[in-house]
């Protein structure tokens, strides 16, 4: 279950992307946090800190801003374009109490059966939406996969999740299968020298010309 | 690798510039690699990728190629005087930026996908680096 992880803010006065970069060249995120009707509050952060814990996959952070302190969950997270660094973070204030909607990462565990038949384990949906109260928040969703045959599917229902944790997604959603790779062929050598067809022109055209030619 | 249909035959040469902002995260697999520069990746290229790393993994796992070769390029043929108007188009290209992410592997563990991605990189005219997928926490 989520933790509440306690991280020391500070109120941010300069804003725009150029006060932005400074403060990230001198080791701080800039962040905010917003929700409740309350008014928005932009943060500093710092980076190296919040960056753990982000790869760490927390959710649910206790903002000490001040001498305030706010309950947050993390509603988006801006990497660069190499997803490295962080360069923004949003947080939105929570409720102990009350049901929220977050993406959790969804592992599957073990071997499939139809694996040794020449099968290979597809997970099509590697992290998965769920709506829970914000103490229930689960590190990760585990299921095995020992039972899955050749050519069989593992749907959203089929999952077990941990008690009041429901998904948003739809029941019949597939998670993972189990399939045999069929191998691409080559694309044929003369295919490249061919020409696409060009959209919206006549291919009579080309012919008559030619013919006008000869 | 080439479009079926296009709207035109031939393409100006147009600029690279900045970083990738879309298609920079492993989406697909579990592994991927990523460009580090911005290039033409040629459609012979991302063909001999792909064989490197199919090859390498005989039938386990699966390959996704995250790229494809929407640019004509054209060319003049050999001693041909300047002038008499655009080559034909001589082959296909895919537009990389730093940060794309090219190649992704899903169904085999981790010391595999690194290996079998370093054979693709090989066929890169890029510098490339290993990446894994990262799970949103939002």
């Amino acid at each position: 279950m989520a933790q509440t992880i306690t991280v020391t803010a500070q109120a941010r006065s300069a804003l725009g992307s150029r006060a932005n970069k400074r403060l990230r060249d001198t080791g701080f995120i800039p962040g905010v946090i917003y929700g409740h009707k309350q008014a928005v509050v932009p943060v500093t952060l710092p980076r190296k800190e919040l960056s753990t814990h982000l790869n760490r996959g927390a959710h649910l952070f206790s903002l000490a801003v001040g001498q305030m302190s706010e309950t947050v969950l993390v509603k988006e997270v801006q990497y660069d374009h190499l997803g490295l660094e962080v360069l923004h973070v949003d947080f939105a204030r929570v409720d102990l109490n009350e049901r929220v909607t977050v993406t959790v990462p969804l592992e599957l565990k073990g071997t499939p059966k139809g694996e040794a038949e020449g099968g290979v384990l597809q997970q099509i949906m590697s992290e998965m939406e769920v709506e829970c109260l914000v103490t229930d928040i689960p590190d990760i969703i585990r299921h095995n996969v020992s039972d899955l045959g050749l050519n069989s599917v593992l749907h959203v229902k089929e999952l077990t999740l941990p008690p009041n944790v429901k998904p948003t997604a739809d029941e019949d959603q597939i998670v993972a299968t189990v399939r045999e790779i069929v191998e691409e062929a080559a694309t044929p050598a003369e295919g490249e020298t061919a020409e696409p067809e060009v959209i919206g022109r006549k291919p009579e055209e080309g012919e008559a010309g030619e013919a006008e030619k000869k | 690798m080439m479009p079926k249909r296009v709207l035109y035959r031939k393409s100006q040469r147009g600029k690279m510039k900045g970083n990738a902002t879309r298609g920079n995260t492993v989406a697909f697999g579990d592994y991927g690699l990523q460009s580090l520069q911005s290039s033409w990746i040629t459609a012979r290229q991302i063909e001999a990728g792909r064989i490197a790393c199919s090859h390498y993994l005989r039938r386990e796992g699966r390959v996704f190629i995250r790229i494809f070769p929407h640019k004509p390029v054209s060319a003049k043929p050999l001693e041909t005087r300047m002038g008499k108007g655009k080559g034909e188009p001589e082959f296909w290209v895919a537009i990389v930026k730093p940060g794309t992410v090219m190649f992704e592997i899903t169904g085999v563990d981790e010391p595999t996908a690194k290996r079998a991605l370093a054979r693709v990189a090989h066929k890169m005219p890029v510098r490339t680096r290993f990446v894994t997928r990262r799970h949103a926490v939002a």
